[in-house]
């Protein structure tokens, strides 16, 4: 046994030193060799039977399949249901297409009336035929803020200057003067009422041009301007009542001025024939 | 196979004598490192547990919120169709605008229809005829019209000559004004329209015509509208204040020269008085 062993082992040996030997001489070819050995064996695949562990999965799977068809797609059509239900609402009874076109339309007519009434507007209506009168009044409706200065000299051309000291007493003068002061400034602020009124109109004409181009939700904002052109508008007139209120103010002032000046001049009429009569 | 490497290699190894052999060892370890290199091992986890979990989350957390998110969108419908946008409100308002229009409109237009006309002779109702008709087509007759009624300006040397200034400027105030007033009634009835337009449309009982959507826009042109009343009305106004201011000038002026003749009487009195 010990001698058959020792026999395979010498045998093992010389096999072993000829394959090294031939190792060493065509080691390429060898190595070459080994390679296509790796490549070549066969990999662990799987087998075409199916496994449990495909089943459960596929279970699992298509119940995982009804469940999003039932919870999340049967959640979802009903809220879709609801949303379209909103949206059919609001397409066809807050905002139909159709009304906010008739609300669009009926912006150009107003603004083709007020067209026809600025164009009345602009018809001149002056009158004055003499040389005064007429300088005087073409500053009055001119309608031009530059030619409120002119005021003072057009209006002294018509309607003459304070008296001079030696022509008319102090109390008078003032009355005078005050009276001239507020016609001329209420001369004055028609004339920049004109103006702005015509500034009014424009900005009135590019509003509404701007709400011809604007939709529900963008015509509240352009309505706030208009709301505060409106509140400045209120103002102006205002503004140009209270100027009419001073000129009639003034105007009874002088009423009440006349009597009491009367009163004043009868008092001094009244010594004076008592003094004229004492000395006769 | 690893162990044919194995074997395969150290003979080789045993056999190194060249740079070729050398390549060939390192080749043939690298294939051996290739080959017994662990294959990725598979976790182990429970797949049915993984599936249920999955099916409580689709179930209960995104579920529940789909019902969340559809109950919050149904009371938003309900909030529109029953609380702000009631088609029954929505009609009972427009019925309502057309209540109000039936009911005042034609009044007040037929009230506006009466226009006094009290003048009896033929040059003061002539001129009555023409500042009261509303028209602005006959605006270039107002002036000889009213000097029909009122007369001309004297001649020059038969009144004082800032007699006849202060009367022309009355005059063409007077004239300026009753013409303004012509192109002001005729804006007035073209505000009356546009304002029967707004309010027709807006009680129109048709949604397609109008609903409160578009309502913004008729108001933003409603307001637009206002501005130019309001601007209309400053030029009313304003003429206003030109009558009243040519007025207490006429006045004032008339003072001036009372002033000036008394101190001038006084003067000439004074003198004559010192003659004697």
């Amino acid at each position: 046994m010990r001698d058959q062993f020792n026999q395979w082992r010498g045998r093992l040996k010389t096999g072993s030193i000829h394959v090294g030997r031939w190792i060493r001489r065509h080691t390429v070819l060898a190595a070459v060799a080994l390679l296509l050995t790796v490549l070549i064996s066969p990999k662990t695949v799987q087998g075409q039977l199916p496994s449990p562990c495909c089943a459960i999965l596929a279970a699992g799977l298509g119940t995982i399949n009804s469940t999003l068809g039932s919870v999340i797609g049967g959640g979802l059509q009903a809220i879709n249901t609801v949303l379209s239900d909103i949206s059919n609402f609001e397409q066809t009874v807050v905002w139909p297409k159709q009304a906010i076109a008739q609300a669009l339309g009926l912006a150009g007519q107003i603004q083709g009336f007020y067209t026809q009434i600025r164009a009345i507007f602009q018809i001149p209506i002056a009158t004055a035929t003499l040389q005064n009168p007429r300088q005087l009044e073409s500053i009055l409706l001119s309608r031009s803020a530059g030619q409120i200065p002119n005021t003072t000299g057009g209006y002294a051309a018509v309607y003459g200057v304070v008296p001079t000291p030696q022509n008319a007493p102090p109390p008078v003068r003032d009355m005078i003067d005050m009276t001239d002061a507020v016609a001329q400034d209420a001369m004055e602020r028609a004339i920049a009422i004109d103006a702005i009124a015509d500034q009014e109109l424009a900005a009135a004409d590019q509003i509404n041009t701007n709400v011809q181009s604007a939709t529900p939700g963008s015509a509240p904002i352009i309505e706030a301007q208009a709301d505060a052109w409106l509140v400045r508008a209120h103002a102006y007139t205002q503004s140009a009542l209270a100027d009419l209120m001073r000129v009639r103010a003034i105007d009874l002032a002088n009423n009440g001025a006349h009597l009491k000046l009367g009163s004043a001049w009868a008092v001094t009429t009244q010594q004076n024939v008592s003094t004229t009569l004492q000395h006769k | 196979m690893l162990l044919f490497t194995a074997m395969f290699g150290g003979l080789m190894l045993l056999s190194i004598e060249s740079r070729r052999r050398m390549i060939a060892v390192l080749l043939i370890g690298c294939i051996a490192i290739l080959g017994i290199s662990p294959p990725p091992a598979q976790a182990q986890f429970c797949l049915p547990c993984v599936i249920q979990a999955v099916l409580a989350t689709i179930s209960q957390t995104i579920g529940n919120w789909l019902s969340v998110i559809n109950g919050v969108v149904s009371d938003i419908r309900k909030l529109y169709e029953q609380t702000i946008w009631p088609i029954s409100a929505i009609n009972l308002a427009k019925s309502q605008i057309q209540s109000i229009i039936a009911r005042f409109r034609s009044v007040i237009q037929s009230i506006m229809t009466i226009n006094p006309h009290t003048a009896t002779l033929p040059n003061p109702a002539a001129l009555e005829n023409i500042i009261r008709n509303r028209g602005t087509g006959d605006l270039g007759t107002v002036p000889q019209v009213y000097v029909n009624a009122f007369r001309p300006v004297p001649q020059a040397g038969a009144i004082a000559p800032q007699d006849r200034d202060m009367t022309d400027m009355d005059d063409a105030l007077a004239q300026d004004n009753l013409m303004l007033l012509k192109v002001a009634d005729r804006a007035q009835d073209l505000e009356l329209q546009a304002a029967d337009q707004i309010e027709s449309l807006v009680g129109n009982p048709n949604i397609n015509v109008s609903a409160p959507g578009s309502s913004s826009l008729i108001t933003a042109a409603a307001v637009s509208a206002e501005i130019k009343s309001q601007a209309i009305m400053q030029k009313m106004m304003a003429a206003m204040l030109r009558q009243e201011a040519g007025r207490v000038a006429h006045d004032n002026a008339i003072r001036k020269r009372t002033a000036t003749f008394a101190g001038q009487l006084q003067n000439n009195m004074t003198n004559v008085l010192q003659h004697k």
